[in-house]
């Protein structure tokens, strides 16, 4: 069965701390994470459905694991104009490792990041779940929030992710009031 | 104490070559029918005040039509006893002063406080507005935005500004003038009652007191917002009380962005493309429809024809494909694409307009890739 990926992110997290002695504080460092403590390669692709062990009838990716490989493909051209959208598509990868991946009888199968931060079918949301909770933990974002009067820009740029999807996080908390969440 | 909050009403604007039944370039008719049934909607809610946070025409020059518009309007307010204050924004203010700014006629207008030299304190009754002029220059207004201090004596405290915000969506942005600052900015001011933001065209909330009224008709297809309007505040209530900033629409055309087609897997684009408008209302609409990664093969052996023929109702349709091998890349807005434009022009030719133009083609082209 699945973990929630809300409980599984937070405990990422605290092992990573735990380890590294590192403190709680945004942003949360997702590639030392991946890389440090995961032990997954983060490789840029130009065109991730040319990566060997793409499926071929994907359409457009933002993301990519192998798991044989142990490896995480980020789509170049993404990763170069938007920082925190890079980010939210590694953690999104972890998300797949940690949830769907290690140690499970599907470890062998590849999972891609559709380019639709709303995908909310079965895995992919899963993974998205996980990626938002990693990277805007609920403990730091809502001191946050409730201190800067949910500035979504503001609190994009300190936790280091997307506008929309510190929008979008700030909306499933239900931190936002009505005149926000449209 | 009720205020209504509108902005970037653009009025002037036009778009595509078609005309109304009276004559005029049909988007800026619609425009001008935004604002008149914002303007009504606005009458009938009687609010104490009205702003209008910038952007009110498409051009420091508007013609005579657009002026007309706006007069009009400011009448029907000034008729019902609703006060009116109205900042300058990047696309009504000159370059150079000796222009002179179309504000100068609006200020000789009975109830309109147009503010465009620089930041005013202005009082009406128990509601003080600190309102913040566009300024080209980014320190000056980021300075003159920290600068901003509610009035103690006031009940309540509105500060108006025409500003982008890092990290927002880029509509609005990328033009003519147009500045943009840290988030953080909003954290200095953030004790004023409300802050009425212009300048991006998206209708949306970004600080519990902080909103963007948006533009009241979509001007690219960067703008996929469902609704379109205005905002109405409340300052009776509660400031995280439901119904403190309550959204008002008005009418407006069609857009619909069909999306990317994948071009490239099997199956004809053809029948994907008429597929992805089912159930849309498509008469009168504006619509586009980008196709990526197509061979070329593919392209010209496509029925475009009969593509074409099923969205014949469309007020405006493209078709926009992107050719395998040839990737799109964000183009962003080159500071010296003015520079390019005075370079090639031909007698005749408007530079402001031009790089207004092109500022906005790229602004929306980068919008349109921006995952």
């Amino acid at each position: 069965m699945t973990p929630d990926p809300a409980t599984a992110a937070a405990r990422l997290l605290a092992d990573y701390e735990e380890r590294y002695g590192v403190p709680r504080t945004p942003p949360i460092p997702i590639d030392e994470i991946a890389r440090a403590h995961l032990l997954l390669w983060v490789e840029l692709a130009d065109d991730l459905r040319l990566v060997p062990g793409a499926p071929g009838a994907a359409g457009r990716l933002s993301g990519l694991l192998i798991p044989s490989e142990r490896t995480i493909w980020v789509d170049r051209h993404e990763a170069e104009r938007s920082a925190g959208r890079r980010r939210f598509t590694t953690a999104h990868e972890v998300g797949h490792w940690v949830l769907h991946a290690q140690g499970s009888a599907a470890g062998d199968s590849v999972f891609c990041r559709p380019n639709d931060l709303h995908r909310t079918d079965h895995l992919e949301g899963e993974a998205n779940a996980f990626a938002a909770s990693l990277l805007m933990p609920e403990p730091l974002l809502r001191p946050a929030a409730d201190a800067s009067g949910c500035n979504i820009a503001h609190l994009a740029q300190r936790f280091d992710v997307s506008a929309p999807a510190m929008k979008l996080r700030l909306l499933r908390l239900d931190l936002l009031p009505p005149w926000m969440r449209a | 104490m009720k205020i209504c909050h509108l902005a970037d009403t653009h009025l002037g604007y036009r778009n595509f070559a078609k005309l109304s039944d009276a004559g005029i370039n049909q988007r800026e008719a619609d425009v001008y029918a935004a604002f008149k049934e914002a303007i009504e909607r606005i009458v009938e809610l009687r609010p104490d005040a009205v702003i209008h946070a910038g952007d009110l025409f498409d051009s420091y020059h508007p013609t005579n039509r657009a002026l007309g518009v706006a007069l009009d309007g400011f009448r029907a307010l000034e008729h019902a006893g609703i006060p009116v204050i109205v900042i300058g924004g990047n696309h009504s203010t000159p370059r150079y002063t000796s222009t002179g700014h179309v504000f100068e006629v609006l200020a000789r207008f009975g109830s309109v406080r147009a503010v465009w030299q620089e930041p005013e304190r202005l009082r009406i009754s128990d509601l003080a507005v600190y309102a913040v002029p566009h300024d080209a220059d980014a320190e000056r207004l980021e300075e003159a935005i920290r600068g901003a201090q509610p009035d103690p004596k006031a009940a309540y405290n509105v500060l108006a500004l025409h500003v982008g915000l890092d990290g927002l969506a880029r509509v609005g942005t990328g033009e003519a003038g147009s500045v943009s600052l840290d988030a953080a900015t909003l954290e200095a001011v953030g004790d004023f009652d409300y802050i009425a933001l212009g300048h991006l065209h998206a209708r949306e909330g970004v600080r519990v007191n902080a909103c963007y009224a948006g533009s009241l008709e979509r001007l690219s297809f960067a703008e996929t917002a469902k609704a379109k309007g205005f905002y109405e505040i409340d300052f009776a209530l509660d400031a995280l009380a439901p119904g403190r900033v309550r959204p008002h629409d008005v009418t407006t055309r069609p857009m619909h962005d069909l999306g990317l087609i994948d071009g490239s897997s099997e199956g004809e684009p053809a029948e994907r493309i008429i597929a992805a408008a089912n159930g849309l209302d498509l008469d009168g609409a504006l619509v586009r429809c980008r196709i990526a990664a197509v061979s070329q093969d593919r392209w010209r052996a496509m029925d475009i024809a009969a593509v074409r023929r099923h969205f014949s109702a469309c007020l405006h349709f493209e078709l926009r494909p992107e050719f395998a091998g040839t990737e799109l890349r964000a183009v962003g807005a080159p500071e010296d694409i003015g520079s390019f434009i005075a370079a090639r022009l031909q007698k005749g030719e408007n530079a402001e307009e031009l790089t207004t133009r092109a500022q906005r083609l790229l602004a929306e082209a980068d919008q349109a890739i921006e995952p």
